[in-house]
């Protein structure tokens, strides 16, 4: 090899060596900005903690074994499916049509945040009619819950928590026009304001179907008995502010 | 390093940068648009395969789970105050086999049972038509640790006291239960609340029900407990008092309590005279259920009008009853307030009647004794018509008055007998009815007067026994006769409302080359029917079964029952044959 072509050679080497460590140190980069966004994927959802002091995030669903009143008593059952809606309560099902979900996370200050829920997909009555599938944001409700009680989520056999509030993507309108369609829907909403603490903060959502909007849109389809299933479109934030509108 | 160089290198990094800086932007926004399958929901539009429920469009039912919603929105009242409707058919309109085996096992691998469709709370009032259709391989239960699948509240639906596969079948105005044109093939009904009453088809049918076949039943009942099991037949538990059973099989000794002097059933064509010394039963008649004793005259005459009397009686105080034109009607204009049954004796020999005619008053004093089967007797008395009503019901009773010159008179008797079985001498209770010449009375010669009697569940668990005969205190008046009676309720016929609900064609049938026979609409069809009347304690695990074994050309009904300890016999028609093996028995169910 001549001297020339060891220079070239040596400069190519030198070029890809750069290309690489680059793209690796732009891949940590993104990286580290995305973990200190906190965007988890747990086998459950996406939920994001839009805020540098957050971290540490994590969501789990349980079953539902009882439900009295505003007290929901769930178990150390991880399930990402609400039993089915039925509207006499005759299913077989061991479980109640209700989730609770358990989001913890780290804080490094004591600090107010939202939980806020978001959804891209609308309603449309004559589609969801239609349809056998449409989506999770159509039929639930939330609630948000308190506990005193102190679980560890990996041994404890069941616990309860007291619901509060309700919240939902959609609601009937209280009158509409002809061609109009019933139903108003928003595409975010906040579900729980958290005052967090310095360190592990601990915050219950219940998970429900709308009863008045399962029944609606039972009722618009009563020629098709066939079930309707709801994929996830709800995507979590904790946020320092209210979701926009 | 040249120039060149340096800005090579430089360009490269910042395209680097940018590649990366990119791809990896698009990596995150794939994230952030992604959406996790995982967390899912659904609901349910229609419990059954399709249709509203209407007439037009009956809810229709081609699955198990269909079956299973049937029974538990029934037993929550959902559908409740709208009659509904129900058909068992595929997409097409034809039958369909709807198989248990392997269905509702809450995942344990053994075929759960059902509750019974229709409670004491919320009966049945809707219309079932099978259409034809199998229900094979059933296990119903009141029992809820039967149930392998149910709902999460399960409320109070395991206290039901009607237990069949449909547990209680009512009617209501104009909703009339309607439960017909299935078969049931490999059913078995379990019980365990005390005092229910049992049956494959129903535990308690007051509303039509008919052209119903059931191949290889199973009666069980819990032993954990002591308990009281009841059933006036082993397809019905109890037969409501607004219906009556149409289609009893002629050969059933445990038959109908309808005394029709008329009938050619009687030993030499009709009723004859029975002589002081005598007794005769009345024909298909419950063995030591209804008899006449006594001096009792065959007399013959025309018949002419038909009046009924307006109001329900009941045989519970000494009382008189004097019928007018005001508190009666003429039942041959308008024929629906008399039943069915009736007219049709009437029509067939109002131009000539045998009627009973009484000459001496009954009373305790005077009794004779019965010999029945099985070296036992019963006492009855003497100089009347005697019955003693095993269920509720109304009985349509008539007299006809041959000669009005004067007034006549005849009397219902109801006593309660002693407890060492002996008839009271005293205490009877006398209902005369009073058939008066003149003074406002429509009543001419040749005339029938036609009575609503009501015989009540506490009439019957009391044991209260009744004579009609001669009026006690008219002794020397020229009595009425009697034409005829019809209980209604009874454990083999029940109380027919004109234009009523009624029981027909509920059967035990065979299963030959694939087909149930006999076939409903065959016009040479005859009631295979067992009658299994049962009052029992299980002392230990009891059951009752009921094989149709695929015999070709037989009409025997095989039955085997075991640890039924019983209060009261069973009686069963003459096609019923008790097996002591089980050998005829097919396996009971299916538990795929």
């Amino acid at each position: 090899m001549s001297i020339a072509r060891k220079q070239r050679f040596n400069m190519m080497t030198g070029m890809v060596f750069l290309t690489f460590t680059t793209l690796m140190a732009g891949l940590f980069s993104t990286l580290a900005w995305f973990t200190a966004n906190q965007k988890v994927d747990n086998g459950m959802n996406n939920i994001t903690a839009v805020s540098k002091a957050i971290t540490g995030t994590e969501m789990k669903a349980y079953s539902v074994s009882a439900i009295q009143g505003n007290e929901y008593t769930f178990v150390n059952s991880e399930s990402y499916t609400l039993p089915r809606f039925d509207p006499s309560n005759i299913d077989y099902t061991q479980y109640e049509k209700a989730l609770v979900l358990r989001v913890t996370f780290n804080s490094s200050v004591a600090k107010t945040y939202y939980l806020n829920a978001y959804t891209e997909k609308g309603f449309d009555s004559s589609f969801v009619s239609s349809r056998n599938e449409s989506w999770l944001s159509n039929c639930i409700e939330f609630r948000g819950g308190t506990s005193d009680e102190d679980i560890d989520p990996d041994t404890f056999e069941s616990s309860s928590v007291t619901a509060i509030g309700q919240a939902s993507f959609i609601s009937l309108k209280e009158s509409y026009e002809v061609g109009e369609d019933p139903v108003d829907k928003r595409l975010s909403i906040s579900l729980i304001q958290i005052d967090a603490h310095e360190g592990t903060n601990v915050v219950y959502i219940i998970l429900q179907y709308n009863n008045t909007i399962i029944e609606y849109i039972n009722g618009i389809r009563e020629a098709n008995p066939n079930p309707i299933t709801y994929s996830n479109d709800v995507n979590f934030k904790i946020e320092e502010e209210l979701p926009h509108a | 390093m040249h120039r060149k160089h340096v800005l090579a290198i430089l360009s490269t990094i910042v395209a680097s940068l940018m590649v990366s800086t990119t791809a990896s932007f698009a990596w995150f926004d794939e994230r952030d648009g992604f959406q996790n399958d995982n967390l899912t929901a659904s609901s349910v539009s229609n419990y059954f395969a399709d249709g509203n429920g209407s007439e037009e469009h009956p809810y229709r039912i081609d699955q198990p789970v269909h079956v299973y919603n049937l029974a538990w929105l029934q037993a929550r009242g959902v559908f409740d105050p709208v009659k509904t409707y129900f058909k068992v058919a595929d997409a097409g309109g034809n039958p369909v086999t709807i198989d248990f085996a392997g269905y509702l096992d809450g995942h344990t691998g053994t075929t759960g049972a059902i509750p019974p469709i229709g409670t004491e709370a919320n009966p049945f009032k809707g219309v079932f038509d099978g259409n034809g259709s199998t229900f094979k391989n059933v296990w119903v239960s009141s029992n809820p640790d039967d149930w392998a699948e149910h709902p999460l509240d399960i409320g109070d639906t395991n206290t039901n006291k009607y237990v069949g596969f449909f547990g209680a079948i009512e009617q209501e105005g104009e909703r009339k239960g309607d439960v017909k044109n299935f078969y049931l093939e490999n059913i078995e009904v379990t019980s365990h609340v005390d005092k229910s009453f049992v049956g494959l088809i129903a535990g308690y049918s007051n509303s039509y029900t008919q052209n119903i076949g059931v191949k290889n039943g199973k009666l069980s009942f819990a032993y954990d407990l002591e308990q009281n099991y009841r059933s006036e037949s082993s397809l019905v538990g109890k037969i409501g008092s607004d219906v009556y059973w149409e289609d009893m099989p002629s050969d059933s000794s445990g038959g109908e309590l309808k005394i029709d002097p008329n009938s050619t059933d009687w030993p030499g064509g009709s009723f004859n005279t029975v002589s002081s010394n005598q007794y005769v039963a009345i024909p298909k008649s419950i063995e030591g259920t209804a008899y006449i004793s006594g001096t009792m005259t065959k007399a013959s005459h025309i018949l002419k009008e038909v009046y009924k009397y307006s109001a329900k009686i009941r045989c519970d105080r000494n009382q008189t009853i004097t019928l007018s034109s005001s508190n009666s009607v003429d039942a041959t204009k308008n024929r629906t307030v008399c039943s069915a049954e009736f007219w049709k004796s009437y029509d067939n020999f109002k131009s000539g009647s045998t009627l009973i005619k009484p000459s001496v008053a009954p009373n305790g004093s005077s009794t004779k004794i019965v010999s029945l089967t099985g070296n036992r007797f019963v006492r009855i008395p003497d100089n009347c018509v005697w019955f003693a009503p095993q269920a509720s019901g109304t009985c349509g009773i008539s007299f006809a008055v041959d000669n009005m010159s004067s007034s006549r008179y005849i009397s219902i008797y109801r006593y309660k007998r002693n407890a060492d079985g002996s008839i009271p001498t005293s205490g009877w209770i006398e209902t005369t009815m009073v058939f008066q010449k003149g003074g406002g009375s429509p009543l001419k010669n040749q005339n029938i007067v036609y009575y609503e009697v009501e015989i009540s569940d506490e009439d019957v668990q009391n044991g209260y026994e009744y004579c009609i005969g001669l009026a006690s205190s008219n002794a020397n008046s020229s009595p009425a006769n009697f034409f005829f009676l019809y209980l209604a309720g009874t454990n083999t016929t029940g109380g027919h409302v004109p234009g009523g609900a009624y029981l027909n064609k509920l059967d035990y049938v065979y299963k030959i080359g694939g087909q149930f026979l006999p076939s409903f609409s065959d016009s040479n069809y005859k009631p295979n029917h067992v009658m299994l009347y049962f009052d029992f304690l299980a002392l230990e695990a009891a059951y009752a079964c009921f094989n149709m074994d695929d015999i070709a050309n037989s009409s025997t009904v095989y039955y085997y029952n075991t640890g039924l300890v019983l209060v009261d016999a069973i009686q069963y028609g003459s096609v019923g044959q008790n097996e002591t093996t089980l050998n005829k028995f097919p396996p009971r169910l299916d538990t795929r």
